[in-house]
């Protein structure tokens, strides 16, 4: 069960369209070391998590990530509501367009559609944990790509959010593994 | 749709949302930590302080601004004010 908050967990308040920009972090939300993958991933693993304080952990780690998927989700947004038609042919951002409008849709940079293959339950407590914990890097990793590649404090602001809790999860997840 | 929910929030309103987006962050990173430490009593009684903060400020802000989850919802009120709330998607706060 989950109730839902009508906030975001950080806030986006961007205020300059960039089409380039958003169509790099659009992988956070549906690319293959994405918050969506993030989510799916521990909320999967759960069931079959033998320790119940370690599945109290995938809960709670599981469910931020749900809240950082609607960050990106709402980066994205922000970054493509009020794109003229120039902006979107110059920008490369017409393929996606065609197909999408400016509705935000799970994908990677690449255009590959969001994929349960991208992350494993399998059902054994290690095997999972250690694949956790190498997902908070990965993710870490593609969210200092993005900030190289982006110079709006805006969008920076709450890119080195996200990354940060990939650093605390990632911590969590080793402890818990200890634990098991 | 008519949607009245466009309407720019007041500089106060995004103030306060700004203290209970701290004092939520601060429970969720705190209750991660305790999630994989039960016993440390310190941070316990660290975890339960900001979240009495969080309790209080939440409904302060639901009756001057209108509810951010459906606990906070009047379900006295006149019209359903869940509804006609901001989507946190807008932005708009400085």
């Amino acid at each position: 069960m989950w109730s839902y908050e009508r906030r975001l967990e950080y806030p986006v308040n961007i205020k300059k369209t960039d089409a380039k920009a958003a169509q790099v972090i659009i992988s956070q939300y549906g690319g293959p070391d994405g918050e969506l993958s993030a989510s799916m991933r521990y909320l999967s693993q759960r069931f079959a998590m033998p320790d119940r304080r370690v599945a109290g952990v995938l809960t709670d780690i599981g469910t931020e990530e749900l809240a950082h998927f609607e960050m990106i989700g709402a980066i994205v947004h922000q970054l493509t509501r009020d794109l003229s038609m120039e902006e979107i042919e110059a920008s490369g951002f017409a393929p996606y367009y065609v197909d999408h409008t400016v509705g935000v849709w799970p994908q990677a940079a690449g255009g590959i559609p969001f994929n349960a293959c991208e992350f494993q339950s399998k059902g054994d407590a290690v095997a999972d944990l250690v694949e956790d914990m190498a997902a908070e890097q990965k993710a870490r990793v593609t969210y200092e790509n993005i900030l190289r590649l982006i110079d709006d404090p805006d969008i920076i602001e709450p890119i080195r959010f996200l990354r940060q809790r990939e650093i605390n999860h990632f911590q969590r997840f080793g402890e818990a593994n200890r634990a098991e | 749709m008519n949607c009245d929910c466009q309407i720019a929030m007041t500089k106060e309103q995004c103030e306060m949302l700004h203290d209970i987006d701290i004092l939520c962050f601060t429970v969720i990173d705190m209750t991660l930590y305790t999630d994989t430490h039960p016993d440390d009593q310190k941070a316990l009684d660290f975890v339960r302080h900001y979240q009495k903060l969080l309790n209080s400020l939440k409904r302060e802000y639901a009756v001057k601004y209108g509810p951010l989850c459906l606990s906070d919802v009047d379900m006295y009120g006149t019209s359903w004010d869940w509804a006609k709330m901001p989507l946190p998607w807008e932005g708009g706060c400085e």
